[in-house]
């Protein structure tokens, strides 16, 4: 009983308490570079999960035999060998996604979070924790995308999910779609989360 | 110590081994649908660019369009000019007056959202329009002076499309006459 609520909890945690994004703050090179669009945001949101999901798995069974001495080595080969693989199958079974995505996908190797959580919690926890773990932290990181996704989108490019939304397409502020506009975004998103955390914690 | 070095080495020997396995099946695997992939999407581009064409013949720089009476339609010229982040990998149709039927984006590595634009239809429309209405467009963009509009915050990106244009262009002029003539020419 005291397992499963254990289990539960490393799931929910990645999406608010310790997300990738706003909390633990990993991971933000992909997340200015493809939040221009949410098609893009939640497709590197799904990608970054499988390869979190698979490679925490294999790191976690592995982590009671690998030499202490190549062990970032170790993961960084079982990350990058998922990512590949991934690569691979988006190619041949989604070229659409493929097309948009492209030049990210690869770049998952040195997506931060993952090797933060093979290093943090996969090479610490059980199997199963740390399968649980990658779905979760997959999941905040997916819907933290999305989110800055949403209004890069829709403030730079008046649309949404690639359809053109009346109003906000008509003067669309094209400085929300470039790199300036990611900071801004995630900057204030970060604030507003923070100022809802903290409310009520400190007294005058 | 040594012993410690020999297990720390073939630990990463056996993890590299596996890897390298999994990543030979994928390639197995996945292969042949990248390639059925890419080619239906160069078919389905030449089409595009060349709508007049049934069946084509590549040689050399061109490819030599055909319509169903085996008359030649136009060419489709493959042409590689510098983008913004890499090379523009692009299809550009000219007809038998030297005219542009159309033009497609096969591969790209622009910013996506901004230079990646260059694939969308809207560029592609709007630059069929500006062409259509004009006899002899200046393949620049507006801010160097010609009748290209550029698409906004990616000039450079739209700058590499209009050297495709003209590159395919150039190579039309130098290469296109003798395949119309040796067919028999348009009377």
């Amino acid at each position: 009983m005291k397992n499963n609520a254990n289990l539960l909890n490393e799931l929910t945690k990645g999406i608010w308490k310790e997300n990738p994004i706003f909390v633990i703050s990993l991971g933000l090179c992909p997340t200015i570079a493809v939040t221009s669009s949410m098609t893009n945001a939640i497709g590197m949101g799904l990608a970054s999960m499988f390869v979190l999901v698979c490679s925490n798995l294999i790191i976690s069974l592995i982590r009671n035999i690998v030499p202490n001495a190549v062990r970032i080595p170790s993961f960084i080969v079982v990350i990058a060998t998922f990512v590949t693989i991934l690569d691979k199958l988006v190619q041949a079974y989604m070229p659409a996604l493929s097309a948009s995505l492209g030049i990210f996908i690869p770049l998952i190797v040195v997506n931060c979070i993952i090797l933060g959580r093979a290093e943090a919690f996969a090479c610490k926890n059980s199997p199963i924790a740390s399968i649980f773990d990658g779905i979760g932290m997959g999941l905040g990181f997916t819907i933290a995308l999305s989110l800055i996704a949403f209004f890069r989108e829709l403030l730079g490019d008046g649309a949404l999910l690639g359809y053109k939304i009346p109003f906000f397409a008509d003067a669309p502020a094209l400085i929300m779609i470039m790199p300036p506009g990611g900071f801004i975004v995630f900057g204030l998103l970060i604030a507003l989360k923070r100022n809802y955390d903290l409310k009520g914690k400190f007294t005058k | 110590m040594p012993k410690q070095m020999l297990k720390t080495a073939l630990f990463l020997f056996i993890v590299s081994s596996i890897s390298g396995l999994l990543l030979a099946l994928t390639e197995q695997i996945t292969a042949p649908a990248i390639i059925a992939i890419s080619e239906k999407i160069e078919m389905q581009a030449r089409s595009q660019v060349l709508p007049q064409a049934k069946t084509f013949k590549t040689e050399n720089q061109l490819t030599i369009g055909y319509k169903e009476d085996s008359s030649i339609a136009g060419f489709v010229i493959a042409v590689k000019p510098k983008g913004y982040a890499a090379e523009l990998n692009m299809l550009v149709g000219i007809n038998l007056n030297g005219k542009i039927t159309g033009t497609k984006i096969l591969a790209h590595s622009e910013t996506p959202g901004l230079g990646a634009k260059i694939t969308g239809e809207e560029f592609h429309n709007k630059f069929m329009k500006s062409i259509e209405k004009n006899e002899k467009p200046n393949f620049k963009v507006t801010k160097d002076g010609g009748d290209i509009d550029a698409i906004t915050a990616a000039t450079i990106t739209s700058r590499a499309f209009c050297d495709g244009i003209n590159e395919a262009k150039k190579i039309y002029d130098e290469n296109a006459l003798k395949f119309i003539t040796s067919a028999g020419g348009k009377s």
